[in-house]
């Protein structure tokens, strides 16, 4: 009896689990492309993320209880903002601020507005969305007091960034193949750095984020261009001498073919 | 169509740019002036980087002053020994330059620099041709020869030690002004991203007192080996030479070059001054009312590790 008596207790409570935090769902992703090829008349591309829910609830896919957010970061560096104030009637750079790894590109993929997928907290938690990406200041410049605001540098990195397209939020560009299969179609603008992409994927449920996986793949500069920029950073000499040469027979070149005597 | 520049990492109009070298290499064919000092303000208007621009220029100058020094050789219009002398300084300066370029951009003031530095020289060089030439061309309407420099006249340049003889120039002058000048004309080319034609022509004409059948020729030899170094030793420590960029603007350039020789022939020196000169102020304005006119965005970014790669 009390061994019953237990048994139902546990499964009730396995069963008030299963509403609350279901059961073992997982994520599966794959890129459409491994590796993308940057050449001279690279104008962009679109790439697409797969991926399905496993171990899904069929009332929580029913109920559209499921929200699933594909972030791409770009390749991490440290950059300056800079602040530029009128001295002596000039706008000169006066002040600046240094962050720790801003990703070069940042996308964030979902059905519906990123906003409405989670509470907001949530989102700041887990850095989803632009508004959400936090920097670690490396250095103040040569901000004069220790008590300035740096925040107004912060959302300058984001609205630039936000205008050249390195940082976009692309609502809608996501969606389900029944109740577990999604794909997202992922823009990657012309000026995409070169470098290894981060692709990750959330999974919610009601809010919460109880899956992530995460997968990569390559930008990089295929044929002449990655020639040039290769030898150019890897050895600067030969490239200027390279250079010079390129210069002196195109000029010996027009000489010759424009010779008039 | 559009092209993406390795180094510049941006995509471009290939017809704008070639549309860019050809204007300027017209007018530098018509007025037989560089063309650098119009070229670096042009690509900084199209939103190439002002540091990529520079050195990319000092590469395009290397093509389009190695073309018409041939010409200049061919004819014996050079006199090799100034011009050697001249590079001494130029490469000094050169390498001077190159080093505070690299310093000016960590400190997030080489665009500042560039630009103030043009509309300083644009500014005084565009005026004076403009009123010299308008002073000259009332002459001319007036009946009155045309100024002629007389020979034989010192000034106090010529009192200097350390004389040379330049055989070629038939001259015999202090080494001094010849390396300051160099020196100059070498740190403009490495920051401005200019031949430094539009320096050292007038300098070796008014002080110098070299033979104007020489100045050109000695002028454009010189300046190949200064955009030279410069195009190598940029490269080799800043990695700002974009050779895609350069090789598109220098084909322009020669193109260019041709008609507007031909051009030159029809009009008078006078005129040819004058609209010059117009047009030197007019970029300079341009420039200078970027500066003083508030930034559509006060905030600008940048990678903190310049020149280091990754």
């Amino acid at each position: 009896m009390v061994v019953r008596s237990l048994q139902l207790v546990l499964t009730m409570v396995l069963m008030l689990c299963g509403l609350l935090r279901a059961n073992g769902e997982t994520l599966q992703i794959g890129v459409s492309v491994d590796d993308v090829p940057v050449s001279s008349s690279f104008a962009g591309t679109k790439i697409y993320v797969f991926g399905s829910i496993e171990h899904s609830d069929p009332t929580a896919s029913a109920l559209y209880e499921y929200t699933v957010l594909v972030t791409v970061k770009g390749p991490e560096r440290d950059l300056v903002v800079r602040k530029k104030e009128k001295v002596l009637g000039v706008w000169i750079n006066t002040h600046s601020q240094t962050y720790a790894k801003v990703p070069g590109f940042y996308t964030i993929v979902s059905a519906l507005p990123v906003e409405g997928a989670a509470a907001s907290d949530v989102l700041k938690k887990t850095h989803l969305g632009v508004r959400n990406l936090n920097f670690k200041l490396l250095s103040r410049g040569n901000w004069p007091e220790s008590g300035q605001p740096t925040a107004e540098f912060s959302e300058a990195l984001k609205r630039i960034r936000l205008n050249e397209e390195l940082f976009t939020e692309q609502d809608g560009a996501l969606s389900f193949i029944g109740n577990t299969l999604f794909r997202a179609g992922v823009e990657l603008p012309a000026n995409v750095p070169i470098g290894r992409h981060e692709v990750t994927a959330y999974l919610l449920l009601r809010g919460e984020v109880i899956d992530r996986k995460t997968v990569w793949f390559n930008v990089q500069k295929v044929g002449f261009e990655r020639w040039i920029y290769e030898l150019a950073h890897k050895n600067g000499l030969l490239y200027g001498l390279m250079a010079v040469l390129l210069a002196i027979t195109t000029g010996w070149i027009a000489n010759v073919l424009f010779r008039r005597e | 169509m559009s092209i993406y520049l390795p180094i510049a990492e941006m995509s471009v109009s290939v017809f704008v740019l070639f549309g860019m070298g050809a204007a300027v290499g017209f007018l530098s064919g018509m007025f037989g002036v560089g063309g650098g000092f119009l070229m670096t303000p042009l690509l900084i208007f199209y939103n190439i980087p002002p540091a990529i621009a520079v050195a990319t220029e000092a590469n395009q100058i290397v093509a389009s002053s190695f073309s018409g020094a041939l010409a200049h050789l061919r004819k014996g219009t050079v006199d090799v020994k100034l011009g050697m002398l001249l590079l001494v300084g130029g490469i000094t300066g050169a390498t001077g330059g190159v080093y505070i370029f690299s310093a000016l951009r960590t400190a997030g003031q080489l665009d500042l620099i560039i630009s103030i530095l043009y509309v300083v020289f644009l500014g005084s060089i565009g005026s004076l041709m403009t009123i010299e030439s308008i002073g000259a061309l009332r002459k001319v309407k007036k009946g009155a020869p045309s100024d002629r420099r007389k020979p034989g006249q010192h000034n106090w340049i010529h009192g200097l030690p350390f004389k040379v003889r330049f055989r070629k120039s038939k001259l015999y002058v202090s080494a001094i002004p010849i390396l300051v000048l160099g020196v100059l004309v070498g740190l403009l080319a490495s920051i401005m991203g200019v031949g430094g034609g539009f320096i050292m022509v007038p300098a070796m004409i008014y002080l110098l007192h070299v033979p104007t059948n020489v100045v050109i020729g000695t002028s454009l030899f010189q300046i190949i080996f200064v955009t030279a170094y410069t195009t190598i030793i940029q490269s080799a420590t800043n990695q700002t030479v974009d050779v895609v960029l350069a090789f598109i603007l220098m084909v322009g350039g020669v193109i260019g070059a041709q008609f507007g020789a031909a051009a030159g022939h029809k009009l008078r020196g006078e005129q040819l001054r004058v609209l010059l000169g117009l047009m030197v102020l007019a970029v300079c304005l341009r420039l200078g009312y970027d500066l003083v006119v508030i930034p559509d965005d006060l905030f600008s970014l940048s990678f903190s590790n310049v020149g280091g790669g990754h």
